[in-house]
């Protein structure tokens, strides 16, 4: 007889800016089997006080804590929602990537998207996951070019901003290496999940084998072919980015040299010009000139924007997984964005009896470190009717002063967390851990 | 003797000149009737005096978004657009057309409007063609913007200036790859993003009517209040976006041609059935969308729920429901209750004037029923932007427009044939907003005489001095805290005609007041006042900065007659400001509060404009 599970708890791990939970079940045969869902911190963070510790020795002490806990039974399986380094950065510390591969995880789960045999096509005809694929590596070619060549308006602010996003939107190598490696060494293939299309039967994913009595939904993320607006961003094109990518070689952006001090402030005068030759190349003396020089540092703002939707692209590749295990239910979007979400609340082929069970959830992991575009009002307020008799948990791994400046891109978002101090929820974040706390368990 | 013009216009051989130096019959010097003759003969006949030139330019522009179409082709206008001499660049004395494209930078091709080139050939080339021609993408930005500017201009009655030195705006109808148009008052510029549809091809929001005038009313705006862009409550920011959707919509009814086709439906009726201009159908009709073609290239969720247009705010319902819920403070959503309120107004007026003229009951001539939205449309309008003159420089409330919108009007149009304002309040009232009493007051009570012994009535119309003398001298009546930082910044006159044709003279000055201190100062500066501020809610050492100001009205005597005032020691409505603002976590770079926003100028309107899909689900 196949054993039950008798309790749940996950641990948040402090990784300052990122995600690292290690999910344990309890079960009737003693032995407790846990999931380890990503493994990730920020780096180039401006260092303030008060910041918990970060870099490759705060990660291996987590995988250290990690090893710890799971004992000899070592992992079930690894989740890694998806690829930005917050995620997954821990894998590529050689001596935690040794720690976490010792544990033996059985299977590697990761989004569709990172599946090394998905098709990429960039041809206007090509299927539109074909097309999403060769879109995202053509804007990574992209990010990868603006974070190695830090090109004149890095003095400014939009520039340095710019900079260190791109940076994000780059592949860990080391990381992934390291996935491939452990997930070839499972017992099981490694999977690459996408949420079902209409029509389509739940996802199959060997979790719930390693985790036996636990049904494990898979929300997202959508496909593009059966959730259009995941693919209709223009910056998924691939045309775009290799667009881009041309425009990127000319003198426009990294002819000339950064002019040293200068307040770094967009539109600072100061910020780098171009030659006067490289000028009068592109227009004659005049009003129009002053014009031209101010859309070039206009440019680098455009360009953010643009990067910024490459990052909720990725976002968007985010597997949402929600695991019910015994009577319990947890949920774990990783970053996903209100676009991804949608489709697993409104489309998705078992999207009424998930909403029905997401109302009587009993964890969830704040999603994308509490930024305003990654808990629909729609779940929230959800929540808020649903009749408990115990509040619903919250977990949110983050730290501020992080991202962004702005109400729209602050993280965490002021409003949510005054949202998630509601009494439906106990909300716990990673900013609330004592100095030296490395982790927290939260029993469900 | 020869009448001399300054101008290029036609020599008309028909006109004979007088000659106020000639000899009448029966005077000291008259020879007869041959030498009157000979006396009156004008000299050089050939150079006779020539009729003035004309007001107006014929141009071509796309008159909706280039997605909406009539018979499969994208709806076209030929518009009048003020006559100016233009240079290449287009280059006139109020834009500039600057064809330089960021994202793919080449050297900078002027474009040039010929007058000696008939515009019909816009009229019949296909749509990609069109959408591909650099040339009219520069015409069509060019003639919307300047038709946009004097619709301002003609309803206040005199120049409006730009917000920067200067005298031209630039516009850059390629600026970037980016589905992005958007005001940069710090690059004195509206640029214009471009990004490829799914199907092929290229989308230029330049070639949107839409975009194109709400832009514009961006920029005009900024010029009238500056200081709307301070951090303030959430209808400050909203009332920037909705003023310019406002702005559009109206616009587009300035093009009967296109108001008759899409009544049409693509037909060649002349009566549109009645239950066609119901309330209902008007306002599903596309003539009350906006921005279609970058609503659906986005693949807005948002949008999707409410139809292919980035924005059809006439659709919302009526409710209060808004006013004190968080999630309708995000500036877009927020602002599409004022545009839902004005739009469903509009389909009242225009209903309204149609009922009076409704012929067999059951159908409507095209024509009439398009110059009845017409004349509505330009009345509302109208009314709309004269409204900016009677509002507040600062700490603007929606309730604010509608009290300028209706004491204005009631200025000009004391009887209102239509309706109008009944009509106004009415929609207003259904969303929650009502005018509110004792805002806009009128200045002196009976027994308390305004000083004007030290002034000048010349002055008074054109120096900020002397109307800062005016509130000095008369501080108690004004109810103006002259301990305080204040600065007049603008005056303007303006000239209106009113309904019965004769001209109404205003001169229109704003104040503003501010004051700098930390949370806690607040609460002992209030006490001082006897008035009270409670600092609970905030860190007592943050540095805060607070405003007032208001707007004076003078009558064509150099008389106040309306004080428009939101003063610096209210302290419920300072609470509320900076409840918002921490809630919203609008602080400057330096983590305070009231100061400035995070982004620089240029880049908040960027940002307003950036795609914000699925925004009633974000926080």
């Amino acid at each position: 007889m196949a054993p039950e599970p008798t309790t749940v708890t996950v641990r948040m791990h402090q990784v300052a800016f990122g995600d690292c939970f290690l999910l344990s079940v309890g079960y009737t045969d003693g032995i407790e089997r846990h999931v380890l869902i990503d493994f990730g911190q920020k780096s180039r963070v401006k260092k303030r006080d008060g910041q918990p510790p970060m870099g490759a020795r705060s990660l291996t002490a987590v995988a250290d804590s990690i090893r710890t806990r799971v004992g000899d039974a070592g992992l079930e399986a690894i989740v890694v929602s998806h690829r930005h380094e917050d995620h997954l950065s821990g894998f590529g510390v050689d001596d935690a990537a040794a720690i976490i591969e010792d544990l033996k995880p059985k299977l590697v789960v990761r989004s569709w998207t990172e599946n090394p045999k998905a098709p990429a096509n960039a041809s206007k005809h090509a299927a539109a996951s074909h097309r999403y694929i060769a879109g995202l590596r053509a804007a990574n070619a992209v990010a990868t070019h603006l974070a190695e060549n830090p090109f004149e308006a890095g003095r400014t602010v939009a520039g340095r901003e710019l900079t260190a996003l791109a940076a994000t939107e780059i592949p860990n190598a080391a990381a992934i290496h390291a996935l491939v490696t452990m997930g070839a060494a499972g017992t099981r293939e490694p999977e690459y999940l996408a949420a079902p299309g209409p029509g389509e039967p739940p996802t199959k994913t060997a979790l719930s084998e390693l985790l036996p009595g636990v049904r494990v939904d898979v929300l997202g993320p959508p496909r593009p072919e059966v959730w259009p607006d995941i693919a209709k961003q223009r910056e998924d094109d691939p045309d775009y980015w290799i667009a881009m990518g041309n425009s990127l070689a000319i003198p426009w952006w990294s002819g000339a040299a950064v002019a040293p001090g200068g307040d770094p402030e967009d539109g600072d005068d100061d910020a780098g010009t171009l030659t006067t030759s490289e000028l009068e190349e592109l227009v004659d003396a005049g009003p129009a000139r002053w014009l031209v020089e101010h859309l070039r540092k206009q440019q680098v703002s455009s360009v953010l924007r643009i990067v910024r939707w490459l990052d909720r692209s990725l976002n968007n590749t985010s597997v949402v997984l929600l695991f019910t295990i015994g009577g319990k239910r947890l949920l774990f979007p990783g970053d996903a964005q209100i676009e991804s979400w949608l489709y697993g609340l409104t489309k998705h082929p078992q999207h009424e009896r998930i909403w029905a069970d997401l109302a009587k959830l009993d964890l969830y992991k704040v999603g994308h470190h509490g930024s305003r575009n990654a808990t629909p009002k729609r779940l929230y307020r959800h929540w808020l009717k649903a009749a408990r008799d115990r509040p619903l948990q919250a977990v949110m791994s983050t730290m501020k002063d992080v991202y962004g400046e702005s109400d729209g891109t602050k993280v965490p978002n002021g409003r949510l967390v005054t949202a998630l101090a509601d009494p439906a929820f106990a909300t716990l974040s990673t900013e609330d851990f004592a100095a030296g706390e490395l982790f927290r368990d939260v029993v469900v | 003797m020869t009448i001399e013009r300054f101008d290029d216009g036609e020599v008309q051989p028909d006109v004979i000149a007088f000659d106020h130096e000639g000899v009448e019959p029966g005077e000291p010097g008259d020879d007869g009737p041959e030498h009157r003759a000979a006396a009156r003969k004008i000299p050089n006949a050939d150079q006779r005096p020539t009729k003035p030139p004309d007001r107006w330019r014929e141009l071509v522009v796309l008159a909706q978004d280039p997605t909406v179409k009539i018979g499969g082709r994208a709806i076209r206008a030929k518009v009048r657009v003020p006559r100016e001499d233009l240079m290449p660049g287009p280059r006139g004395h109020r834009f500039q057309v600057v064809d330089f494209d960021a994202t793919s930078p080449a050297r900078l091709e002027n474009q040039v409007i010929d007058d000696a080139v008939p515009q019909d050939a816009w009229l019949t080339v296909d749509d990609a063609a069109l959408a591909e021609s650099a040339a009219f993408r520069a015409q069509n930005v060019y003639a919307t913007a300047s038709r946009t500017l004097d619709t301002f201009e003609q309803a206040l009655g005199r120049r409006v200036p730009w917000s920067h030195a200067g005298h031209q705006l630039f516009l850059v109808p390629k600026a970037f790859r980016e589905a992005n148009a958007f005001y940069d008052p710090d690059a004195h510029a509206i640029f214009f993003g471009y990004f490829d549809l799914p199907d092929g091809g290229w989308a230029y929001t330049s070639l949107s009517h839409d975009i194109v005038a709400h832009e514009t009313t961006h920029a005009v705006l900024d010029g009238l209040r500056s200081r709307f862009q301070e951090p303030g409550l959430p209808d400050q920011a909203a009332f920037h976006e909705a003023f310019a959707d406002i702005v559009a919509l109206l616009s587009v009814f300035s093009m009967p041609e296109v108001v008759a086709a899409i009544l049409r439906g693509g037909t060649l009726d002349q009566l549109v059935a009645a239950d066609r201009l119901t309330p209902d159908a008007l306002a599903a009709s596309p003539l009350l969308g906006l921005g279609e073609q970058l609503g659906v290239a986005l693949g807005s969720y948002g949008a999707a729920q409410r139809g292919s247009a980035l924005r059809t705010s006439v659709s919302l319902k009526p409710g209060t429901g808004w006013i004190d819920d968080p999630d309708w403070e995000e500036p877009h959503l927020r602002g599409e209750i004022l545009v839902a309120a004005v739009a469903k107004a509009f389909v009242a007026m225009w209903v309204g004037r149609l009922a009076k003229i409704r012929g067999d009951g059951k159908n409507v001539n095209v024509d009439v029923a398009v110059e009845e939205g017409a004349k509505a449309a330009e009345h509302l309008l109208r009314m709309s932007i004269r409204a900016i003159d009677y509002s507040p420089p600062l700490e603007f409330l929606f309730a604010d427009f509608l009290d300028a919108i209706l004491v204005s009007d009631q200025e000009l149009a004391p009887d209102d044939e239509h309706h109008y304002r009944d009509a106004l309040r009415s929609s207003f009232e259904a969303f929650g907003i009502l005018q509110p009493r004792g805002q806009i007051t009128t200045v002196g009570t009976p027994g308390k005489r305004l000083r004007y012994s030290a002034l000048h009535a010349d002055e008074l119309r054109t120096s900020p001095d002397e109307i800062y003398r005016f509130i000095w001298d008369n501080v108690g009546l004004l109810g103006i805290p002259t301990d305080q930082y204040l600065e007049v910044d603008s005056i303007w006159s303006s000239t209106h005609v009113g309904p019965d044709g004769f001209v109404i003279r205003e001169v229109v000055a704003t104040y503003v007041q501010m004051l700098e201190a930390t949370a806690g100062e607040l609460g002992r500066i209030a006490k001082a006042r006897k008035g009270s501020f409670d600092a609970t809610g905030f860190d007592a050492a943050t540095p805060v900065k607070i405003f007032g100001g208001g707007a004076l009205i003078f009558d064509q005597w150099g008389r106040p007659k309306y004080h428009q005032a939101k003063p610096l020691f209210d302290w419920d409505r300072q609470k509320a400001r900076l409840e918002y603002l921490v809630r919203s976590g609008t602080v400057d770079r330096q983590g305070r509060l009231g100061f400035g926003t995070p982004l620089p100028g240029g880049q908040r309107f960027a940002a307003l404009h950036a795609p914000g899909t699925n925004l009633e689900e974000a926080w």
